[in-house]
Parts: C-alpha cells; sequence; structure tokens
C-alpha cells in the first residue's frame, strides 16, 4: 500500500541562514530603534553637567531621580498633569 | 378610462416616520453638520475670503480688500519663500512613500513567525506614541547635539545637523530666479521624521498581512510563484484597502508637517507650507493675516486636488 499523496504547502517562513539572516537585520533595526528614546531616558537619570562634559554615551558618575524631582517641582507638573486629564 | 396620473390635489406624502422620529433624526443630523459647518467650512471660507485682504489680525473690521495681491505676492519673488516650501514638501512626499515601502518591508518581515514577534512590533511603534514636536526634540538633543549628539561622536569638528542650511542639491527650474533644493538640515530632520513614520505604516501592513486570506498565499505557492511574485501579484493587490489607507496617510503627512520643524524654532532651509502659513499670521505686532491665508489655501488647494485624484480613482473602480 502506498502512501497517501498529500500537497503540502510550504508554511511562510525561512530556514536556516536565512533565517538567521533575518533575525540580525531585525534586531540591529531594533536597537537601532531604540537608541534616541533610549538615550533621552538614560540621560534623564543623570546631571545635566555630566551630560554636557562627558556627552550622553559615556559611563555615569551619578545617577538618580533628581531631574525628575525638579520637574515636578519647579515644572509644577501635578498641574499639567491634571490639564491633561 | 384615462390612464393619466391623478392632477388634482396633491397626494399627502407616505412617511414611515412618526414626529418623534422625525425629530430625533433631525437632530441627530442637525448636530454634526452644525459642527462641521463651524469647525470646518466657517474657517476654510474665511480663510479664502481673508487671503484676498490686508489685515494685522488684531482688530475686526479694519482689514482692506486687495483682491488676488497677496497671490501675486506669494507667487513671485516679492517673497522668494514659496517654492523652497513647496520643494520640501515634496522632498517629505517621496521620502515619506520610501518609508512606507520600509513600513511594509518590516511588516512582511515580522508576519514570518518570528520568535518575540510582539518585542520587535513594540520596539518600532513605539515612535508612534511621541508626537512630531518631541521626536524632534529628542532627536535633537540625543542625535544631533554638537556636543553630545550621537553622530557627533568622536568627531574633532561637531557637525552642526539642525543649523547646516547648505544645500545637498539644487534644482534650477526654468522660470524661477533662484534654484530650490534640498538643505542638509532637512535632511536631517527627515531621518527623524522616518523613525516615527515607518512603524506606523509597518502596524497598518501587519494588521493587512493578517487579513490577506491564507489559501492565496498557499495557491500562489502552489503555482510555483516565488516569494517576490507572490508578494507583488497575489499578497500586494489584496492588500489594496490598506495600500489605500497608507497613501493618504502618507501624503496628508507630507502635506502637514509642520510640528517638528517649529519645534526646532524652524532652522534656515527646513520651511514647508505650514510654517510660512504660521509664520505669517502670527508675529509681533500683529501678523500678515492675508499673506498667511493665501499660502494656506494653496496648500487647501494642494490637499483638494489630492482628495478630487483620489475620489474621481475610487468612485470609477466602484462603478465597474
Amino acid at each position: 500500500m502506498s502512501a497517501p499523496l498529500t500537497l503540502v504547502a510550504r508554511k511562510p517562513g525561512y530556514s536556516g541562514g536565512l533565517r538567521a539572516l533575518l533575525y540580525v537585520f531585525l534586531t540591529t533595526m531594533a536597537l537601532a530603534w531604540l537608541v534616541p528614546i533610549g538615550g533621552a531616558i538614560y540621560a534623564s537619570f543623570r546631571p545635566y553637567n555630566e551630560t554636557k562634559d562627558k556627552g550622553i554615551f559615556s559611563w555615569p558618575d551619578s545617577l538618580g531621580f533628581a531631574n525628575y524631582r525638579d520637574a515636578f517641582k519647579q515644572g509644577d507638573m501635578a498641574k499639567t498633569f491634571r490639564r491633561s486629564c | 378610462v384615462s390612464t393619466a396620473p391623478p392632477t388634482g390635489r396633491r397626494r399627502r406624502r407616505y412617511s414611515k416616520l412618526s414626529g418623534s422620529d422625525k425629530f430625533w433624526l433631525s437632530t441627530m443630523v442637525g448636530i454634526p453638520t452644525v459642527i462641521h459647518v463651524v469647525f470646518v467650512w466657517l474657517p476654510a471660507i474665511s480663510t479664502i475670503i481673508l487671503s484676498l485682504t490686508k489685515w494685522d489680525g488684531i482688530k475686526l473690521g479694519t482689514w482692506e480688500l486687495l483682491g488676488f495681491r497677496n497671490y501675486w505676492t506669494i507667487f513671485t519673488v516679492l517673497e522668494d519663500k514659496m517654492f523652497p516650501a513647496l520643494f520640501n514638501n515634496f522632498v517629505l512626499l517621496v521620502w515619506l512613500s520610501l518609508c512606507s515601502a520600509v513600513g511594509m518591508l518590516f511588516a512582511y518581515l515580522l508576519d514570518k513567525g518570528i520568535k518575540g514577534t510582539a518585542i520587535y512590533q513594540s520596539v518600532f511603534y513605539m515612535p508612534v506614541v511621541l508626537s512630531l514636536a518631541v521626536v524632534g526634540f529628542i532627536w535633537k538633543s540625543v542625535m544631533f547635539s554638537q556636543a553630545q549628539g550621537l553622530f557627533n561622536l568622536g568627531r574633532d569638528r561637531p557637525i552642526d545637523f539642525v543649523g547646516n542650511a547648505e544645500k545637498l542639491f539644487t534644482l534650477h527650474i526654468p522660470f524661477l530666479d533662484n534654484p530650490v533644493g534640498l538643505s542638509k538640515n532637512f535632511s536631517a530632520l527627515l531621518i527623524a521624521m522616518a523613525w516615527r513614520h515607518i512603524g506606523y505604516v509597518m502596524v497598518l501592513y501587519l494588521a493587512g498581512l493578517k487579513s490577506v486570506d491564507p489559501s492565496l498565499r498557499e495557491a500562489a505557492a502552489i503555482d510555483g510563484c516565488n516569494e517576490v511574485q507572490s508578494f507583488r501579484r497575489v499578497v500586494f493587490p489584496a492588500m489594496k484597502p490598506i495600500n489605500v489607507v497608507v497613501l493618504v496617510i502618507t501624503v496628508i503627512e507630507a502635506l502637514r508637517a509642520f510640528d517638528i520643524i517649529v519645534a526646532l524654532k524652524e532652522p534656515v532651509g527646513t520651511s514647508v507650507m505650514g510654517v510660512l502659513v504660521k509664520k505669517n499670521l502670527t508675529g509681533e505686532g500683529g501678523g500678515n493675516v492675508g499673506v498667511g491665508s493665501a499660502y494656506g489655501v494653496v496648500l487647501l488647494l494642494l490637499c483638494l486636488g489630492f482628495i478630487v485624484w483620489y475620489l474621481i480613482n475610487h468612485y470609477r473602480e466602484n462603478e465597474l
């Protein structure tokens, strides 16, 4: 008895090397996509003088929420939040 | 026996709607109509009227009728600003179309049963939740900044990406005195805009690809289509509704570009039509409302041209 003939359509997708290449490409692009916003978030945790002297893309001497505290107090963020609501 | 229709007293028209039905119907149609007329038609028509006048925008009633002199001003060398701005809008349109293609490619690749596709999708989509003004600020300080930006990292002489109005290329258009061209800082802004636009289009196409019937792809594969053929001849045409949405979004984004440029304090060489409108409408000691409105009307006509073209195509196809 012969096995029944079946037509198997290829699943959409790649195999082997092509698939690895796809992952490399997508991961590279995703990392590149994160740089601008990641840089902004990273800089938000460092004192401005430090960013000014050493640039955004450098090891931090100090990290903290001082910028957020200032934004909340001096920038009166509670009020603007209420307005946004 | 006469077959002529009765001509005597008019017959009362038969209506299925009761009195309260009619009331609610007219209210439900009336309120949106009033809102639409007040917030869309009134400003549009008053812009057209104001474009024919000279007015500082401060005191009502101080306008004087000029006829088409404002248009004469903006279309000739008296104010040599419109054609560079229009050219920038055109460059933006070409560029955003390219970005749409890239977004489509991303969506296509992410639709291949990738592991962790949700993570990739979120990363690419993330800039879309930011307004273009915020995108401008982020790129200006993180990427383009002369002191700390990524693109200036390790350069001895940092490049002023946002300030450099040098032209990358110029075009001499026969009847214009000055050549139009793409300035370096505008192309820097284009990259920032791409960051946002690609994610936007990607999400739309992801939805579009999901809606394509898998049996179509299967049939194409069985018929011996290779991947490119299957996409070009089967999948892409099947996504027509999404293609139309993306086309409309791309054109609208290119024509209405405004916020990122104003947020970066209108660098020289990056003006687009929206910026010209704003620049003339506002200003110290009153603006130049007539000229600003004239720019606005030109922009309106461009949009209308596109919409009319789209509607004609749309209805012609649906008739067949």
